[in-house]
């Protein structure tokens, strides 16, 4: 198959990355870009290249997933998104100091950077917990008290005074920031801050104070040198010179305005025009000419249109081309970046859509942000950094904290779709919440494959008798498929059994009381039909409607009660044998689609349509013999057995 | 459900994003069967490797992912295959209202109640068919309200409706089977039907109004009660409107407290809808280029089918009872033939039973007993079910009545108006 071939030959290349090369990141860019049919398989090969690869080349897989992300969004920074905070943790904890530097530096362009959609690039609690495992990571370790916080900023604000009044075409700017300065001062002498806040501010103001103290601020940002994929090569602990810091006052944030991935050619702050043109990396290795033909390769191996869920989703025509000419002349002006040489298709895929993050009521969260936004805030420093032992402590699982850190992504697999089994794609609740409800009138013109998913690849095990599908998710969703299963077989069986004998007709609609009391199905487990369909024989000549006396249970499980010493019972109707399962939600071993009656003395169990199905003749048959259902409407045995009592 | 021995003759590949659209008459039938790949049917994804026979309709099978599929040789009225559609689009239109039951199942909230609105045969049916095949695929529950009297889904032409979509559709008889004796083969469902009595709204507006917001009442109280129906929300389908049908449109909003309003390929009324928004979300999409203006022989055809499914089965075979009774047993309202609006409130009028009023009649029968009721109680009461009379004499002032269920029809308030039925 194309698409093994195409898996197997990315995971190839990605073993090539173990220098900083942009040629080959944008290429791999490029392809995982028109490969979204194979999203999460690339996505994975990226994580596992991350994980495994040696600490001094973690870095350029980081730098290949940004590009993705970045430049390609949706659904990458979604399927990355779910784990990045593990993924980096993790990660940061083995490398070097100067390439968490760079980790550090890559992360705050996350945390700045927005989908086109105005939504963050990754989920933002991902994104607040990776910050706050920074903080601490690079944190000295005095402690903070808001006394000494409220101190620093009363030092503070004489320095924004005084630019004021030396810089006075800055004065807005300016006195944005000495408003928010003043608001967390407030807000420290009102509020009892969280240790976590009080840390945030503290940096905040750090950043702050260096740039304050820079004569020349409002400088862009500086991703260079090298030809490599964003910042420095790494590899150069023999040439420390080469490594340069940003410089002071300079955010670490991606190009203002920058809005993925549609807006313009700035639109991808790492690779873009910060590097100098026409020059390979001294140590490239990837001629052009290989990266023409590792791309051509790709092409061959695209998975052709029918496996791609998005019809109008094709490859730019004119990118193979340009590679080769572009590398010539300037080597990273892959018309990645280039919106007007994308079809709609891909512009619309590229359109990330990621969930707005929250209205956050916290004002502290405003006065932050604001912080943030007047730009006068520098990313967590360096510094000293803490020993691997304290990072590894720091991402010990804590109790707090929603969801599960450690699921990334391998519980993901294919989004790809096919007819019976199609593997659980990602997590359908963070999916459904990544869906943007803001703005549906835009949401609902960007066919996206990748929340397609959610009709068919979230639940892969298709009925092959009514087509409905299920999900494999957990022990309780297959005992719904496994109980759906069984209905259609025994419905089978009865069709079969009763063909011609029992005559059916319609029955009475419910008037407006019954209706609004009706329920059509419990949610608890899938059984067999609809309950309360006991009414069913209203006729003449009864006076008033005839309401069972014998109620359905709500229930349509039954709890196998701990002294019970087997786990298999049979249907006191059909014989058939009853299994029980687990259910986690309820944390007790059950018999699902299942009913426990007390019948003449004794408890029986019943298949729920067993039960319902007999409870519902008799009191037909009642009502057609003239009578009234009787009291405990039953089934021929138990009739019979009490005539024998 | 029905297992031809037909022969499969053609086999095609349908690539992703293409629709095979189908129109078969009712003389003919066509078989069809997905061996490979997602095909669905209006939203409700069809079994692999098994028959399904369509007739009378026009449908189009769509394939988001590519899907191989055969069919029998049937002379088909037409078919074709087109990868202009506009499901990608009714797709997210879903999976926004999919967000939104999402958000209202974890805040126990209420979710979104959708109006689908457009011209005639723009597709609306067909959207909110989708919307509740998709929302059931996802476990929602929603409530599909019918408040277009023409085609009678879950009942007969002329009842307006509500039915919790609980369970896979079965797309053989479009819409499905309601509730039956015994075991069928698809789960059936549970409609609660106000009888209107006529097609189109214009034909008693007063009537059409009352019926409407009476079922808005009932609907509103199951999903106050339903936690399942409250956050899956409604989705409703009405008969061809426009913006002149304002303050109709209005009173629909109001009535079932409708948060978002779709509007398919009508600028203009999209434009007035987004004027009065109001906090509703007002959208507009793309009407199908699958659909078909349908002629009114084949309108009749499928009123006629729907009649016939209520009482003779459609999937699952019944048996409906006739009876004959005395015309004095029959107690029928309709509305006033010729009424003026300012003076004359009454929406029913007792009807004079004979051959020229009842004969070939649907009847709605009531949940009022026919002692003591007033025409105001056989207005506000859901309907039973549908009678049909066959003959009236009028020598013999008999009846003769087909009815649902076996056994005598019971004494309850009727009401008529001018759905008629030819055996
Ligand atoms: N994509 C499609 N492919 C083939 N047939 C279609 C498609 N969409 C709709 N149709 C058919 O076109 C006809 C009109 O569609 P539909 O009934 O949904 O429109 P409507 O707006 O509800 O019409 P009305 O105004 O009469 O209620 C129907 O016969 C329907 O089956
Ligand atoms: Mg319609
Ligand atoms: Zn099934
Ligand atoms: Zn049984």
């Amino acid at each position: 198959m194309p698409e093994d071939l195409l898996i197997t030959d990315y995971t190839q290349s990605l073993e090539e990355l173990t220098f900083n090369s942009a040629p080959l990141i944008k290429t791999l860019s490029v392809i995982a870009g028109e490969s979204v049919s194979l999203a999460s398989e690339i996505a994975l090969a990226v994580q596992f290249r991350i994980n495994k690869c040696p600490p001094t080349q973690k870095l350029f897989a980081f730098y290949l997933l940004d590009s993705i992300c970045k430049n390609v969004g949706n659904p990458y920074n979604i399927l990355f998104g779910t784990s990045i905070y593990d993924l980096f943790t993790r990660n940061y904890t083995l490398v070097s100091d100067q390439v968490r530097q760079k980790l550090i530096n890559l992360f705050t362009t996350w945390r700045d950077t927005k989908t086109a959609t105005g939504s963050p690039l990754f989920p933002q609690d991902q994104l607040d917990r990776i910050e706050e495992f920074l903080l601490r990571a690079t944190r000295s370790t005095t402690e903070l008290s808001k006394e000494s916080l409220i101190a620093e900023i009363e030092q503070l604000i004489p320095l924004v005074t005084k630019k004021m009044a030396v810089l006075p075409h800055m004065m807005d700017k300016l006195r944005t920031q000495l408003e928010g300065l003043n608001d967390i001062k407030k807000l420290l002498a009102s509020t009892k801050l969280p240790v976590k806040t009080l840390a945030q501010i503290k940096d905040k103001l750090g950043g702050f104070k260096k740039e304050i103290e820079t004569p020349a601020p409002g400088q862009q940002p500086q991703w260079h040198t090298n030809g490599g994929y964003p910042g420095n090569p790494v590899n150069g602990s023999n040439n420390p010179g080469q490594f340069s810091a940003p410089a002071p006052g300079t955010r670490f944030q991606a190009p203002s305005g920058n809005q993925l991935p549609i807006s313009n050619s700035q639109v991808n702050p790492p690779i873009g025009n910060q590097l100098p043109g026409g020059q390979l990396p001294a140590n490239a290795v990837m001629t052009p000419e290989m990266l023409k033909a590792m791309y051509e390769h790709f092409q061959k191996l695209q998975p052709q249109a029918s496996s791609i869920t998005n019809p109008n989703l094709k490859v730019p025509a004119n990118i193979p081309s340009n590679i080769p000419n572009a590398t010539n002349t300037n080597p990273m002006s892959v018309p990645l970046e280039n919106p007007s040489s994308m079809n709609p298709g891909m512009m619309a895929m590229l359109s990330g859509l990621v969930k707005p993050p929250g209205p956050s009521s916290d004002r502290t969260k405003d006065v932050l942000a604001k912080l943030f936004q007047s730009g006068l805030v520098n990313p967590p420093k360096s510094a000293p950094v803490p020993p691997l032992s304290v990072l590894q402590s720091l991402l010990a699982p804590k109790s707090e904290g929603n969801g599960n850190p450690l699921a990334g992504l391998a519980g993901i697999k294919l989004p790809s779709l096919s007819s019976n089994t199609t593997p659980l794609c990602t997590n359908e609740a963070e999916l459904t919440q990544a869906i943007d409800t803001a703005n549906p009138a835009a949401f609902i013109n960007e066919p996206s494959p990748y929340f397609q998913n959610l009709l068919y690849g979230n639940r892969s095990k298709k009925c092959g008798t009514c087509g409905k599908r299920f999900s494999t998710a957990s022990n309780v969703e297959m005992s719904y498929y496994e109980a759906h299963l069984d209905w259609h077989f025994r419905v089978s069986k009865k069709v079969l059994e009763n063909n011609g004998k029992i005559i059916q007709n319609r029955v009475w609609f419910l008037d407006d009381l019954e209706w609004v009391a009706f329920r059509d199905r419990e949610e608890i487990l899938e059984f067999s039909v609809s309950s309360n369909r006991a009414n069913s024989g209203i006729m003449e000549p009864l006076p008033t409607q005839a309401t069972p006396e014998v109620a359905l249970p709500k229930q349509t499980y039954v709890v196998i009660g701990s002294s019970a010493d087997t786990n298999t019972t049979s249907c006191y109707i059909c014989k058939e044998a009853i299994t029980g399962v687990y259910n986690d939600d309820i944390g007790e071993w059950i018999w699902p689609n299942a009913v426990q009656v007390k019948q003449a003395g004794q408890l029986r169990t019943f298949h729920y349509s067993c039960y319902e199905e007999t409870l519902r003749n008799q009191t037909l048959i009642g009502m057609e013999s003239g009578k009234r259902p009787a009291e405990g409407v039953l089934n021929e045995k138990v009739k019979r057995e009490r005539l024998e009592n | 459900m029905s297992e031809q021995a037909t022969e499969i003759k053609g086999s095609f590949t349908l690539k992703a994003g293409e629709e095979w659209r189908v129109e078969v008459s009712f003389e003919n039938k066509v078989v069809i069967k997905v061996t490979d790949g997602i095909a669905e049917v209006f939203g409700t994804e069809l079994a692999n490797n098994r028959t399904y026979t369509f007739t009378g309709t026009k449908i189009s099978v769509y394939s988001p992912t590519g899907a191989t599929i055969l069919h029998s040789s049937g002379a088909l009225a037409s078919d074709y295959v087109s990868d202009e559609t506009a499901m990608p689009q009714y797709t997210n239109l879903h999976l926004y209202l999919h967000a939104m039951r999402d958000a209202a199942r974890r805040n126990t909230a209420r979710g979104p109640r959708v109006l689908v609105l457009g011209n005639r045969d723009t597709g609306k049916t067909s959207l909110a068919n989708i919307l509740c095949a998709y929302a059931n695929k996802m476990s929602h529950q929603p409530l599909f309200v019918n408040l277009d009297p023409k085609e009678g889904a879950f009942a007969v032409p002329g009842a307006l409706s509500a039915t919790p979509i609980s369970d896979i559709f079965d797309v053989e008889t479009y819409w499905g089977d309601t509730i039956t004796s015994n075991i069928t083969q698809l789960h059936t469902k549970q409609p609660v039907v106000k009888w209107y009595g006529f097609e189109k709204p214009g034909e008693n507006l007063d009537l059409y109004k009352y019926q409407a917001a009476k079922l808005s009442v009932v609907a509103n109280l199951r999903a106050e009660q339903d936690e399942i129906v409250q956050q899956s929300g409604y989705v409703i389908d009405t008969p061809a409107l426009g913006a002149n049908d304002a303050a109709l449109i209005a009173d629909i909003i109001a009535d079932f407290e409708v948060d978002v309003v779709v509007v398919i390929g009508n600028e203009r009324l999209f434009v007035e809808m987004a004027k009065k928004a109001n906090g509703k979300t007002v959208l507009k999409v793309a009407k199908s280029g699958g659909c078909v203006d349908r002629e009114d022989v084949f309108i009749r055809a499928i009123q006629h089918r729907a009649i016939k499914e209520y009482f003779y089965g459609g999937s699952t075979v019944l048996a409906p009872y006739t009876s004959v009774i005395d015309y004095n047993d029959m107690v029928v309202y309709m509305a006033p033939e010729e009424r003026d609006t300012d003076t004359d409130a009454r929406l029913l009028v007792r009807v004079k039973n004979g051959a020229a009023t009842l004969q070939n009649t649907v009847v709605a029968v009531s949940h009022v007993a026919a002692s003591g009721g007033s025409a105001q109680d056989a207005l506000d009461s859901a309907v039973m079910g549908f009678a049909y009379i066959s003959d009236a004499d009028d020598t013999k002032q008999k009846l003769k009545v087909l009815g649902p269920v076996p056994g005598r029809l019971p004494l309850h308030l009727c009401l008529i108006g001018t759905i008629r039925y030819h055996e």
